[in-house]
């Protein structure tokens, strides 16, 4: 868990970390209903499953405001990695020095940062995409993010109770069907964030209907599951 | 900004109108200033009365309603699917306030744009603003949504020569007979033009006859009368320039949008739509609203007015041409049969009224005793869209032996003078003869009350034939109270025999199956119809006669429309309420069906051959046949009906 314990700024960090702490000065209200909280939905991807070893190649993540997906408001970066893992690429159709332009791993951190500020953030099976991007952060600061995080995964199996059975799958792919979301050019990080958004919206809006109203309904219990 | 996320929604966009007609730099600029909303169902998105935000909507997945309330009556006007866009008010105009309530009708996933992001491209695309201009002036979203979707997604081209479907609807008769004057004439001398052609506006031309200004007696009134200008001054210096124009295939939608735009209230009609051609008509505001006064209530005030049968079949005619744009414009089907019913019968009354004058003429007058006139079968049940064969009754109260006779052959005259005048009007003679004008069915109110006991207590299968045709009574003219007593009689003899109704039930299974094992449509083997869908026969009448036989079971009284049968069933019998729904939209989907087919192919529209339907209509109609199969099923075992093989 990432806690909210007040920190003592580190005047050593690069202007941005402490920016991004900043966002954190002051205690978040989770007395709001959900459907007026800020959320920022993201989705990394990477040459491989083991965060200690393996790069981030892309990272994408939509807003959510009110309910609403802005997409305007949306965040699509490529990372210029120079260790590459051929194997993983037809998965993500993410091509080394392929035509999109690419930054460092440096600059995508910073773009992130900047981009998510407090916001919880939502991801399908979101403890790996955090656990990488902690990893990442910690070549260049000794810190981690400091989000509140909510796992549609998670949200899903409690949305699913008892008919949730081990053994079910809990891909993205298959939650969309069963969602009926329309799912072009997936396996694309930007993509992905967009589907995971509304995957989001439809999953709060059942647990609404079961009394999970407010932000800090929605919170806790999160790892009965 | 994410870039695959703006072309996911441009990948969506670019198939559907208007956005098909947008360039692509511009739609992927639209795109990408998208929200997504994730609607519940049953969620209000706007109510009617309103001020729009500054957004319209397009439907990505689900379904959205639209809903007109009118003296808190909702009616349906439209449902949203993917790729509908829908709240363009605030796109034409930013002071109005919406017409109409959306409401979520399918949990959906809506794009919401900015009005902004549109406006530009609007004002820059023909084909776009020629969409929102119809659009606007049918008052919905897309007055071709679904039935001719294919056509729209083909290209714009497609698009603007269906308009000219509308505009049969709708021509605008353009005045022919412009006065025009000269820049240099005077002030004074136009004014005198205007005064001695008794025209409220005056076009200035040049030497060929190209419109380049309009002056109205406003511009009289505020700029000369008011002081500003002397009346010498020349005409140039008080008109105005340059002249809005159009050319003269313009729908009367397209006219109607430009007027509204532009603030004005006349537009020319030149040879080539541009004010570098020659004039050749003007369009007024109020000629615009002349057309708009196609609507049923001005229909109804000409049918009572009407002098003549001609009159009587012109007024018919057109009230089709309504009922070809309701259904164009998914107008809800109750609401369109409420509207034909009352033409209908209104021509029905006017036909019998002009009958009794003309009597009246040749020495006969009316027996001074109570009678009535009734509409049976689909004008009974107030279901009757295109013009079908006429079914109707006479019932009059009982009287002496002696004047039986008079009165009987005075309402026999009338009747055939009122089917003659219905024939005329396109109602055909009934071919099996049920009508007012057979004296089989011109009786007292104490023969029609025997003749009922006789089909329920004896129920031959012809008894039951007739019955499903003349238990759907409908009171049209004279004394309605008679036709309360026939229906008194009616239920007390069926409380005595319970068992006629197993018979009418059984009838009602009787019509073959819509669909195979297979689940594709059972066509006819053999005869004229061979290898057609007989809707009539496999859809309509089993939900028709369900309807029936369910009401008079529940001993409901003075329902007769099978839709609200089944709505009035289902607030009565709540365990099977969503079966009734389910019953009430099939048969509405059915009717739509029928007069769709009907008028496309200027018939009955009963027989159609299924490979002719598209895929979207084929399942329309597939998914209302299932809750026939349910429907039968409660029938056989309410009425004991496997006893009866």
């Amino acid at each position: 868990m990432f806690g909210l314990f007040k920190r003592k700024i580190n005047e050593a960090l690069p202007d941005c970390w402490k920016e991004y702490l900043a966002n954190f000065s002051e205690k978040q209200n989770l007395n709001i209903p959900i459907t007026e909280s800020k959320f920022v939905v993201l989705d990394v991807e990477s040459n491989g499953l083991d965060p200690k070893k393996d790069k981030i190649l892309s990272i994408g993540a939509v807003r959510i405001n009110n309910n609403k997906i802005d997409t305007s408001n949306s965040l699509e970066i490529f990372l210029n990695q120079s260790e590459f893992n051929p194997e993983a690429a037809p998965i993500h159709g993410i091509l080394k020095n392929g035509k999109t332009e690419k930054i460092s791993e440096q600059d995508a951190m910073r773009k992130l940062v900047e981009f998510i500020n407090s916001d919880i953030i939502v991801g399908h099976s979101i403890v790996f995409d955090i656990a990488i991007i902690n990893e990442t952060i910690k070549k260049y600061v000794n810190d981690k993010l400091l989000n509140k995080s909510l796992d549609t995964v998670l949200l899903y199996k409690r949305f699913k109770g008892g008919d949730f059975k081990v053994g079910d799958s809990t891909s993205l792919d298959v939650l969309c069907d069963e969602f009926k979301i329309p799912k072009s050019d997936r396996h694309n990080a930007a993509g992905d964030a967009l589907i995971t958004a509304i995957l989001f919206l439809k999953l709060i809006s059942r647990l609404k209907q079961r009394g999970v109203i407010n932000l800090s309904d929605l919170l806790k219990n999160k790892r009965l599951l | 900004m994410s870039n695959t996320i703006t072309h996911r929604i441009y990948d969506f966009l670019k198939e559907h109108p208007p956005f098909s007609f947008v360039s692509k730099d511009d739609l992927l600029e639209i795109s990408s200033q998208i929200s997504v909303l994730y609607l519940e169902s049953g969620k209000i998105l706007f109510s009617q009365g309103e001020k729009p935000p500054g957004y319209f909507y397009v439907v990505r997945e689900g379904a959205v309603q639209l809903y007109n309330e009118f003296k808190s009556e909702k009616i349906l006007i439209d449902i949203c699917d993917e790729g509908d866009i829908f709240g363009i008010r605030p796109l034409i105009s930013t002071d109005q306030l919406y017409t109409l309530t959306a409401v979520v009708s399918e949990e959906a996933l809506v794009y919401q744009i900015p009005t902004s992001a549109f406006g530009v491209i609007m004002q820059n695309n023909k084909g776009v603003e020629n969409y929102f201009s119809s659009s606007f002036a049918a008052g919905v979203r897309n007055p071709y949504a679904k039935y001719s979707k294919q056509r729209i997604f083909d290209s714009g081209e497609e698009y603007l020569k269906e308009d000219t479907d509308l505009t049969e609807v709708q021509t605008v008769k353009y005045n022919q007979n412009i006065i025009t004057c000269f820049v240099d004439t005077s002030i004074q001398n136009a004014a005198k033009i205007m005064r001695d052609n008794r025209v409220g506006s005056i076009v200035v031309v040049n030497g060929n006859q190209n419109p380049i200004g309009i002056i109205t007696d406003r511009d009289l009134r505020n700029k000369v009368v008011a002081g500003d200008l002397c009346i010498d001054c020349e005409i140039k210096d008080i008109m105005s320039s340059p002249v809005i124009t159009a050319h003269a295939d313009s729908t009367a939608a397209d006219l109607q949008i430009l007027m509204i735009k532009k603030n004005i209230h006349h537009i020319c009609i030149t040879e080539n739509g541009t004010p570098n051609s020659k004039m050749v008509g003007m369009v007024s505001e109020h000629d615009i609203l002349v057309l708009y006064g196609n609507n049923p209530s001005v229909f109804i005030r000409e049918i009572k007015r009407a002098k003549e049968v001609t009159q009587l079949e012109k007024i018919r005619y057109r009230a089709e041409q309504l009922l070809k744009k309701y259904l164009k414009q998914e107008v809800s089907i109750s609401y369109i049969s409420r509207i034909m019913t009352e033409i209908n019968n209104a021509i029905n009354i006017r036909a019998i009224e002009l009958t009794i004058t003309k009597l009246a003429n040749k020495g006969k007058t009316t027996p001074n005793i109570k009678w009535c006139w009734l509409a049976l079968g689909s004008q009974g049940r107030e279901e009757q869209l295109l013009r079908s064969d006429q079914d109707n009754a006479i019932v009059f109260e009982d009287v002496s032996e002696k004047e039986y006779k008079n009165v009987k052959s005075y309402f026999l005259d009338l009747a055939k003078g009122v089917t003659e005048i219905l024939n005329k009007c396109g109602f055909s003679y009934c071919p099996a003869d049920m009508m007012a004008s057979n004296e089989r069915w011109c009786l007292s109110l104490k023969q029609w009350n025997e003749q009922f006991n006789t089909w329920i207590y004896t129920p031959s299968s012809k008894a039951v034939m007739y019955s499903t045709i003349f238990f759907d009574f409908n009171p049209i003219f004279g004394d309605f109270e008679l036709a309360e007593k026939m229906a008194d009689n009616i239920y007390k003899s069926i409380n005595n025999q319970e068992s006629f109704l197993s018979f009418l039930a059984k009838n009602a299974l009787e019509s073959p199956p819509p669909l195979s094992f297979f689940r594709e449509f059972m066509v006819e083997h053999n005869g004229e119809h061979k290898n057609e869908f007989d809707i009539k026969a496999r859809a309509m009448m089993p939900l028709v006669d369900g309807a029936r036989v369910l009401t008079l079971a529940a001993r409901i009284k003075g329902i007769n429309s099978t839709i609200k049968r089944y709505d009035k069933l289902a607030e009565y019998e709540t365990e099977n309420k969503e079966l009734f729904e389910q019953l009430a939209d099939a048969y509405e989907i059915v009717m739509r069906f029928r007069a769709m087919q009907g008028l496309k192919h200027n018939n009955s529209g009963r027989y159609f051959r299924p490979e002719e339907l598209n895929k979207m209509q084929r399942l329309m109609l597939r998914n209302c046949f299932r809750p026939i199969k349910e429907l039968q099923t409660i029938l056989t075992v309410r009425f004991n009906l496997k006893m009866f093989r």
